[in-house]
């Protein structure tokens, strides 16, 4: 039980290698890496966003409307 | 006859592509083989400090990974949902693949050539790694876009045609 004890005070989360890994990710840098592992996905993210605009030109456009061209409810007769 | 508009459906591709492609980087490159990691270039994991930052930093990219997917995700819905976007296999596998492609080769040159926070394969030879690396984004950009366009001809938006549950 005391040796469970013990164990689990020094056990990460709480371990002070652990909190002084994430001190040093927050105090090294951290804006410089932060910036270089999310610009990739910011570049894709206009990419994507363009590819949609670029392939849903107006010569293409039919409808945006959501839901079916013709819905199920409406090809239903009226009761 | 009309076209239809088939962005909705690429855009979701490209997201969910780059999401799940990120994950291949970050779970066999990263956490199984352990050739790199997120700053491993900058701070290489030699002693269990070091390893422990660099766990946060690929912790902190797996979050940008599931982001993409999500957002990817969210994106199939709405064009799910949409009867102009046609639900066309060869158009979404394409696009599946054009993102893939497109975050090897922009990560490659963002993470690997610019900044050099790692490398793909550290070491001897690490040039001839990244500069595969390249490459493969840059086939798999051409298979996605040959697959989409082999996908232009589709017409049969999300449940025409097919049996519903």
């Amino acid at each position: 039980m005391l040796f469970g004890a013990v164990r689990s005070s020094s056990a990460c989360p709480n371990c002070a290698l652990g909190r002084e890994a994430r001190a040093l990710v927050l105090n090294n840098d951290f804006i410089f890496n932060v910036g270089g592992a999310l610009a990739p996905f910011l570049v894709i993210l206009a990419i994507s966003a363009a590819a949609e605009k670029l392939m849903d030109s107006p010569d293409d456009v039919r409808s945006k409307a959501p839901g079916p061209a013709v819905s199920p409810k409406s090809a239903e007769p009226s009761s | 006859m009309t076209k239809m508009n088939r962005g909705a459906m690429i855009s979701a591709g490209i997201l969910l592509g780059t999401g799940l492609g990120g994950f291949v980087d970050g779970i066999l490159l990263h956490q199984i083989l352990q050739w790199h990691n997120m700053l491993s270039s900058a701070r290489p994991p030699t002693t269990l400090l070091q390893m422990k930052y660099n766990m946060v930093w690929d912790g902190l990219f797996h979050a940008f990974t599931w982001t993409m997917v999500a957002l990817g995700l969210w994106r199939l819905w709405k064009a799910g949902e949409r009867s102009d976007v046609p639900w066309s296999r060869a158009t979404f596998l394409g696009s599946l693949v054009l993102g893939w492609g497109l975050f090897n080769f922009i990560e490659g040159m963002i993470d690997h050539e610019i900044l050099g926070i790692h490398h793909v394969h550290p070491g001897p030879g690490q040039l001839a790694w990244d500069l595969g690396f390249l490459a493969l984004g840059l086939i798999q950009i051409a298979v996605g876009i040959g697959w989409i366009r082999l996908g232009r001809r589709d017409a049969t938006a999300r449940g025409c045609g097919a049996s519903t549950a």
